[in-house]
């Protein structure tokens, strides 16, 4: 079977769980695991940044975050694979783009026609949310002053448009990459990273999305012409290593690293790490 | 790069050519939405140097200009709005709190569904939030004199239908202050003529106030007159009468006044053109009354069939686009 090219692309907001993903994929990929659903039939041509962040990964340590000048080597995250079941070969694109990138999209309104080309050949979006990171709206009427009292306060804060809430800019960033593509739909993955500090709550990922980023998901399922919608929970390091030696501590010691995966899929939990890469390539 | 002697105009979406002079797709030669066009007199623009740039510009996702319209209107028919009201009362706050009401979850039947100014939005919701705190500065006014206009997209749950646009127009509140004192200056408010929905907003904390009520009510009584004189309502059904800050009236519980000082005169004196009587709480500051009361009818009535039905703009033939707004230019 003729190989061919899959392209995707990884969107998400500054420590959105992007790299850990990646490195966790890449360990899957790499690793003896049993019932993997792709392996590597080929290396990569240059693995330097995907050795790097999946050793951190492996260890439980912090991975530095993307910085926002791409160097070639984590641009060209170019993977050979094999479909385990049906033996399609493909490459599979996932350049590691940092979360302050998509940030300057929205905030300058430019992008860097290098990286529009990249959005013309994309196959499918996986976009990355992690719960612990997201700007609320501070609703109008959390002001509880009247304008009627004549009050001399401090300055007005001028409007940053930075700070703008998540789901905002979330739903302009997802805007200009379905305008750019060239699929219609586009298959959207939406990962909610970091699951481990969300599982408790047992609660399907779509009806997260829908009881926490109310906009975002009205916005989704509103347009089902321009985005075909999954949404997975990923814990790609099982836990919280950040501030938490104890937890650090457990996840490093465990046997195997693939043990650490946790995916919900609707209200199906399993360990398979590629379910929403998987995803994307059947769609 | 070289530029055509004859000026040349993009009909693409989103591509912002024809204020930048950047091609979206990067070819000026091959482009398939660029097109020669003959522009209106007054429209004459100054040939622009394109510098070749490793860049491409998305729209801005700020207030949109009268003439910025078109990136909208040529791809989706839209229902205009105008808020009439006098400074103060409340207009950018309502649109701001619309979003607001869709951040929380869908608004009746309807579901957001996309935003091409989410900044526009987003800088109401700021300058509303913080207004109140700081009644010495005066940066969080709209500042313009002109219409600048705000996108939204909606969308009813069952998806049976397409998603709607509508159009937002939202100005300085002093401007409707100015066209009631003269006709020069409302003529230039033609942009009413071109709306699907018309509201005209009183302050419901005014009518509080004995000693402004009287003036309030005097403005908006010749603002209509005088905006039919000027035949800037012609074929409009009805206008939408708006109390807003409907929390404080309740707070006092003066409806009753209200309604005897101020709505049933209004619609004895023109009988005929205010249809349902809106009472709005963009924000609260009474544990009685929901911030937001009132925006799922004012969403109804945004979205239902106005006069005229929508705008949109067209390409009539291959070398000439017509864009509604354009001709919409009130410089006589
Ligand atoms: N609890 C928990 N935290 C996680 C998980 N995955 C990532 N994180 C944390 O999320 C933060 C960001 O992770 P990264 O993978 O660097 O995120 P990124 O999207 O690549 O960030 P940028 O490179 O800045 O765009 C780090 O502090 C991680 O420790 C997880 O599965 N569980
Ligand atoms: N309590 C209460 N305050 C409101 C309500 N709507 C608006 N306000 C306040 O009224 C003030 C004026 O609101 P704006 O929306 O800026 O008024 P505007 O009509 O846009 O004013 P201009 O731009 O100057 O023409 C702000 O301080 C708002 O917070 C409401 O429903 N209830
Ligand atoms: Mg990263
Ligand atoms: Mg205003």
């Amino acid at each position: 079977m003729g190989d061919y090219k899959r392209h995707f692309l990884l969107l998400g907001l500054p420590a959105t769980g992007k790299t850990s993903f990646l490195a966790a994929l890449y360990y899957y990929l790499t690793s003896n695991l049993p019932d993997r659903k792709f392996i590597e039939y080929k290396k990569s041509a240059n693995t330097a940044y995907l050795n790097k962040i999946m050793n951190l990964w492996s260890k439980c340590e912090e991975i530095d975050r993307t910085v926002t000048q791409i160097d070639s080597s984590n641009k060209e995250v170019l993977l050979h694979l094999e479909d385990v079941d049906t033996k399609t070969r493909f490459e599979l694109q996932v350049p590691d783009i940092a979360g302050e990138h998509f940030v300057a999209q929205f905030t300058n309104r430019l992008w860097e026609k290098e990286y529009k080309h990249e959005v013309e050949k994309a196959s499918g979006i996986a976009l990355f949310l992690n719960p612990s990171k997201i700007r609320n709206h501070v609703l109008l009427d959390d002001t509880q002053i009247d304008d009627d009292d004549f009050e001399e306060v401090e300055e007005l804060e001028p409007f940053k448009i930075e700070e703008v809430p998540t789901q905002i800019m979330l739903v302009d960033i997802l805007n200009y990459h379905y305008v750019h593509q060239n699929k219609s739909p586009i298959p959207l993955s939406l990962v909610i990273s970091a699951w481990d500090e969300v599982e408790s709550e047992n609660i399907a990922p779509l009806d997260w999305l829908q009881y926490n980023l109310p906009l975002l998901y009205q916005y989704l399922i509103s347009n089902p012409e321009k985005f075909t919608l999954r949404v997975f929970g990923v814990s790609a390091q099982g836990g919280k290593i950040k501030d938490d030696d104890l937890e650090k501590e457990r996840l490093a010691s465990m046997d195997e690293p693939g043990e650490r995966f946790i995916v919900r899929d609707g209200n199906n939990i399993n360990k398979n790490i590629c379910a929403p890469l998987q995803w994307l390539i059947a769609q | 790069m070289t530029l055509e002697t004859k000026p040349k105009k993009c009909i693409q979406p989103g591509c912002s050519f024809n204020s930048t002079g950047i091609c979206m797709d990067g070819n000026m030669e091959e482009c398939q939405f660029l097109r020669l066009v003959e522009l209106p007199e007054d429209e004459s623009e100054p040939e622009v140097a394109i510098p070749e740039s490793t860049t491409h510009i998305i729209p801005s996702g700020d207030d949109l200009q009268e003439n910025e319209l078109s990136t909208i209107t040529y791809q989706f028919k839209s229902n205009l709005v105008v808020l009439i009201g006098e400074p103060e009362c409340g207009k950018s706050t309502l649109y701001a709190a619309l979003l607001d009401r869709f951040h929380k979850g869908p608004i009746g039947d309807f579901n957001f569904a996309g935003c091409l100014t989410p900044i526009a939005f987003e800088k109401r919701a700021h300058y509303a939030r913080l207004k109140s705190k700081s009644k010495s500065s005066d940066n969080e006014r709209t500042k313009s004199f002109e219409f600048s206009y705000l996108h939204l997209e909606v969308r009813h749950r069952s998806l049976l239908f397409k998603s709607q646009h509508l159009l937002f127009a939202d100005i300085n509140g002093e401007k409707f202050q100015r066209a009631n004192d003269a006709d020069d200056e409302m003529s230039t408010l033609g942009i009413l003529r071109y709306a699907s929905h018309i509201f005209v907003l009183a302050n419901g904390s005014t009518l509080l106030h004995n000693s402004n009520r009287h003036a309030l009510k005097a403005n908006i009584i010749s603002t209509i007159e005088r905006a039919l004189q000027n035949q800037l309502l012609v074929g409009k059904e009805r206008l939408n009468l708006v109390i807003t800050k409907w929390d404080k009236i309740d707070a006092a519980n003066e409806i009753e006044k209200i309604n005897s000082f101020f709505i049933q005169p209004l619609k004895e004196r023109f009988p005929t053109l205010f249809g349902e009587i809106l009472f709005i709480a963009s924000r609260s500051l009474n544990p009685n009354v929901k911030w937001g009361e009132g925006l799922d009818v004012f969403l109804d009535k945004c979205l239902s069939q106005g006069n005229p039905k929508q705008v949109t703009t067209k390409v009539i033939e291959e070398h000439e686009i017509v864009r509604e707004f354009q001709r919409f230019k009130y410089h006589d």
